[in-house]
């Protein structure tokens, strides 16, 4: 495995984006006992903030410099590239699920119980529901990451330029996401409403991300310098969200006897637009993380955090396999929730992201080297990675 | 903390011989929220209970109704009370639905406590959890601002609705709407997986002839576990 990992990466980022990967699954999969140990449980921020705040991260890396290379209309193209394959997947997870409601509902016989059920928009109007998908309109419980990701990374190709300016970057990007918030506008859903993550929203978190990883030519990339100051603003800030979310799933009744606005504030907190506690919680433990996980530190190149970065290294596959493995695992879980399950759903879930973590390395390792002469291919294949 | 604990345990000891073994409800998913105005309503001797939400709550609905078990119960635990449990519910209703519902319902018959059965529908529909949330924060105050207390009622268990809704996410919402307006939050989802992991009644595995008694079963235990809710927070 060792030889798989590309180690003149930043394995740290590397080593959160394959946890955060795993957390996704975890998170897929309700009834998961391992459920109640990510992220989620003690942080406003959950998986899915560190997956987009990394996934700008390596994306501001590797697109940076295929743009500084071969200019920003090769860079934009492979970004949309990115793009369609993600299309690709979510469609293809899309009649997945459609698949796996159908066998639910056959196997489970729900008829008798869950009578008041319209489950499946799609047996309703199938031909709508299609179209609506097709258009990323509809997205089924679960399968609302990828349109996220796939909105980001398509904007993202557009507004590489601004990677040379970051502060203009990060100004416009806030600039939106505020009057975004503030007018409280999203894209369409079919089902009402708007998009369970609304991409223009939580485009600031990605291009957060963006800036922090990419070095425009001869300058340094945006850093946060370490201060005593901000190390205590970020433990002000996550000690008492952290505890806030404890009481939240372990004593409710503690919350509703703090006297303060606490409860009001975590019931407004959404997840849908990006509320700032989210945006400022990741950022906190990023900085954090950043500044506490030294560079070079020798765990990221021990056994146990190997197979993260392997992971993280190949976020694209292994992303879209957890989306899919949790389909399985719900399936599983549907069956029978006990213990033997829970070993074996985790157990397969990751030794499969892990495989295929490894096939991808594998692979594009195989791409680099053993590349027929003179094709420009291979050596975008790294960027291709990101 | 302590006190209430062995006090709890008490209460279960002394209602043990009410229990059929496969419906009883662990201590921990008992609420610990207090309803004082329905305590005040059981000392001054009538209880009016309503009970709004989906199909489950609909009277004469599909053979899911338990609010009559409920009354009877609660009869029976407090011989002299004149007990009252009317239920508003509608196929398939939202949480503004059933809300709606409810609130048509309070002038005439002015209940001491509301139970909200409601989320699933929400779930289900993959409705937008921002506007499930406000939703319930608007009802609650409505319904306080008719002088009734509030209760939620949470989503039933069932593996399908794991499965293939994202029905965390709304039992999330609730617990913390719960916890933020300091309403009493009864937590049938837990109780129904409790059930079904213990021998109890369990609809998505019954057999297709033992439907109809499972079903009884099933509402016979959800209407104890409410009992059981109520005493416990009516307790002095």
């Amino acid at each position: 495995m060792q030889q798989l990992i590309r180690s003149a990466r930043d394995l740290r980022a590397d080593v959160f984006r394959g946890v955060a990967l795993w957390f996704i699954f975890i998170n897929h999969v309700p009834g998961n006992w391992l459920g109640m140990l990510t992220i989620r449980n003690f942080t406003m921020a959950d998986a899915t903030e560190v997956f987009v705040f990394l996934a700008g991260y390596a994306g501001g890396i590797a697109y940076g410099l295929l743009m500084q290379r071969e200019g920003w209309f090769f860079a934009a193209t492979r970004v949309l590239g990115r793009v369609g394959t993600l299309y690709v997947a979510h469609i293809f997870l899309f009649v997945v699920f459609t698949a796996q409601v159908g066998f639910s509902a056959a196997t489970l016989d729900r008829a008798a119980y869950l009578d008041e059920l319209q489950m499946d928009a799609f047996g309703n109007a199938p031909y709508e529901a299609l179209v609506q998908a097709l258009l990323l309109a509809f997205q089924p419980a679960f399968l609302n990451i990828l349109p996220l990701y796939i909105v980001l990374l398509a904007m993202f190709a557009l507004a590489l330029p601004l990677l040379y300016r970051p502060w203009l970057f990060l100004g416009a990007s806030l600039a939106l996401y505020a009057l975004v918030r503030g007018l409280d506008f999203n894209l369409p859903s079919w089902t009402g409403g708007g998009w369970f993550f609304n991409p223009l929203g939580w485009q600031l978190l990605f291009v957060c991300g963006a800036v922090i990883g990419f070095a425009p030519p001869g300058r340094q990339p945006l850093r946060m310098p370490w201060s005593p100051w901000l190390l205590a603003a970020c433990l002000a800030l996550l000690i008492p969200c952290g505890a806030a979310m404890l009481a939240v799933w372990h004593a409710p009744e503690w919350l509703a006897a703090l006297p303060g606005p606490w409860p009001a504030l975590i019931d407004g907190v959404d997840k849908t637009s990006l509320h700032p506690l989210r945006l400022l919680s990741l950022l906190a433990m990023a900085y954090l993380a950043a500044h506490l996980v030294p560079r070079g530190a020798a765990w990221l190149n021990g056994a146990a955090a190997r197979p993260f970065v392997l992971m993280g290294q190949q976020g694209l596959p292994v992303f879209c396999a957890s989306i899919f493995l949790s389909f399985l695992g719900r399936l599983a879980l549907e069956q029978a929730d006990g213990p033997a399950m829970q070993l074996a759903v985790n157990a397969l879930g990751l030794a499969c992201l892990l495989a295929v973590a490894w096939v991808s390395a594998w692979y594009g390792q195989k791409l680099r080297t053993a590349k027929p002469p003179g094709t420009a291919l291979p050596a975008h294949a790294a960027a291709d990675r990101a | 903390m302590i006190m209430a604990r062995l006090l709890l345990a008490l209460l279960l000891l002394l209602g043990a011989p009410a229990w059929s073994a496969p419906c009883d409800v662990p201590a921990e998913m008992l609420d610990g929220t207090t309803l004082p105005r329905s305590r005040a309503a059981i000392a001054a001797g009538e209880l009016r209970i309503l009970l709004g939400g989906s199909a489950t709550a609909e009277s004469g609905g599909p053979g899911m109704a338990y609010h009559a078990r409920l009354a009877a119960l609660l009869q029976l635990e407090h011989p002299g009370l004149r007990v009252v449990v009317e239920a508003r519910g509608l196929r398939g209703a939202s949480a503004p639905e059933s809300l709606a519902l409810i609130m048509a319902a309070l002038p005439a018959f002015r209940p001491h406590l509301v139970l909200w059965q409601t989320g699933t529908v929400e779930a289900v529909r993959s409705l937008e959890v921002d506007d499930f949330n406000e939703t319930l924060s608007r009802g609650i105050s409505l319904i306080r601002g008719s002088a009734a207390e509030v209760a939620l009622i949470d989503q039933q268990f069932s593996r399908f609705l794991r499965a293939n809704a994202d029905i965390e996410r709304y039992r999330d919402a609730m617990r913390l709407i719960a916890a933020a307006e300091g309403v009493a939050l009864l937590r049938r989802y837990d109780w129904m997986y409790h059930w079904v992991e213990n021998g109890g009644p369990d609809m998505e595995r019954a057999p297709r002839p033992e439907r109809a008694a499972t079903l009884a079963q099933l509402n016979e235990c959800v209407a104890r576990a409410i009992a059981l809710q109520l005493r416990h927070s009516t307790r002095r």
